[in-house]
């Protein structure tokens, strides 16, 4: 199948600008268009090993990301994103295109993706095991997501874990993991070798940067995963690592608080969580150093096969 | 004398590592953290209506007989925040 890559920069810019990229990003297909640079060139960049389906065909998502018309196509340049004819969100500054590109995929699959019961939560596989990391905004979720995948963890995904309902594996969404503020040069650092976008400043979120999601987890996007362990990360500079289990009801309870659609799933929401719950072990977690996450990470004790 | 609110199908998910559980009530959508107690009382009026003093006696059975003093306002103060969940009523005959 054709990636990305195949494109040469200007055929992907003018296809963005025309008829648009069906861009598969594991089990969803989107139609990208777009007539903004910064999105080409993100996209060229950090989705080059992704397959294309053909434009003309079904996708699940439509996502267009467009200059502001008006005055401001001159003055002030905004983007606009669309979504199936819709704006659910107020034009950004154009410089924030790419970034508003990953938030508008987040937003469909988090609004729509009701196959799933979605937990905001980074997700991790390593020999057949995957590891749930949920957290709020600021608890370093993407920076520890990011190192474990550096160290050869497979992605599944940064931001969003997709619990299939009926036997609660994991999907995979391999896309670009998004980094703020000092946890990008944290990253430059921990893993030189990564491929990183230029930072975009004065977003709502600070400085952002994304990581290009490695080529072998693109490849096994369509490799769901068994879940194992569910871990609630926390950075505090200088800590000691330690893992405290959490009782399972009030794993459970912690899950559903991270969860976008577990209210409007009900009692299939109920149902898929407690599946999960009980197939994992839940742990807190307290590091201050990435090489002490690594080393508790590689040692989690397997479930029973 | 009090009964499961009509609608409740008590579904939950027990796990083997404590004694705590999680419901789902059918009637608001919400999800319940509950200790053991909440749940024998839950299953209990699940067999059908019971009184306060019946009651009491089934919860001081689960727990091996023992009742200290506060025994009768903590068993009280459960039947109040079950019946605030809406998950339980209590009606006169």
């Amino acid at each position: 199948m054709l990636t990305v890559s195949a494109l040469a920069p200007e055929d992907l810019r003018r296809r963005l600008a025309g008829p648009g990229i069906a861009l598969h990003t594991g089990a969803y297909q989107t139609l990208v268009r777009s007539d903004i640079a910064q999105v080409a060139d993100g996209l060229g960049l950090l989705y080059a090993d992704y397959p294309l389906g053909e434009a003309d065909g079904f996708s699940d998502f439509q996502v267009n990301l467009m200059h502001s018309r008006g005055l401001r196509r001159w003055w002030g340049r905004q983007v606009r994103f669309d979504h199936d004819g819709h704006a659910p969100f107020k034009p950004l500054p154009v410089e924030q295109a790419f970034p508003m590109f990953e938030w508008s995929m987040n937003w469909c699959v988090s609004s729509r993706a009701h196959d799933c019961l979605i937990i905001h939560a980074a997700v991790v596989e390593r020999d057949g095991l995957a590891a749930i990391l949920p957290a709020p905004p600021g608890s370093g979720k993407s920076t520890l997501c990011a190192a474990l995948v550096s160290r050869g963890w497979r992605l599944l995904s940064d931001e969003l874990t997709m619990v299939r309902l009926g036997d609660a594996r994991i999907v995979p969404l391999p896309r670009p993991i998004s980094l703020k503020n000092a946890s990008i040069g944290v990253i430059r650092d921990y893993a030189p070798d990564m491929v990183f976008s230029r930072p975009v400043h004065d977003t709502n979120k600070g400085t952002v940067a994304h990581v290009k999601a490695p080529a072998a987890s693109v490849a096994r996007a369509l490799e769901t995963a068994r879940p194992a362990w569910i871990v609630f990360p926390k950075y505090v500079a200088g800590a000691a690592p330690s893992l405290e289990a959490i009782p399972q009801a009030r794993a459970f309870m912690h899950v559903a608080e991270n969860a976008f659609n577990y209210s409007l799933l009900a009692h299939d929401g109920f149902d898929a969580l407690g599946r999960l719950i009980g197939a994992t072990r839940s742990f807190h977690f307290r590091y201050g150093a990435l090489d002490d996450a690594m080393d508790v990470f590689a040692n989690l004790e397997r479930p029973p096969a | 004398m009090w009964r499961l609110k009509s609608g409740q199908s008590l579904q939950r998910h027990e796990f083997p590592d404590g004694e705590e559980s999680v419901l789902y009530n059918a009637l608001s959508g919400d999800t319940h953290l509950l200790g053991a107690a909440a749940i024998e009382l839950l299953l209990c009026l699940q067999c059908g209506p019971a009184d306060d003093a019946m009651l009491r006696d089934v919860l001081a059975a689960a727990m091996d007989g023992e009742r200290d003093p506060d025994f009768d306002t903590q068993v009280a103060a459960l039947l109040d925040q079950l019946s605030s969940f809406y998950l339980i009523e209590s009606f006169s005959c």
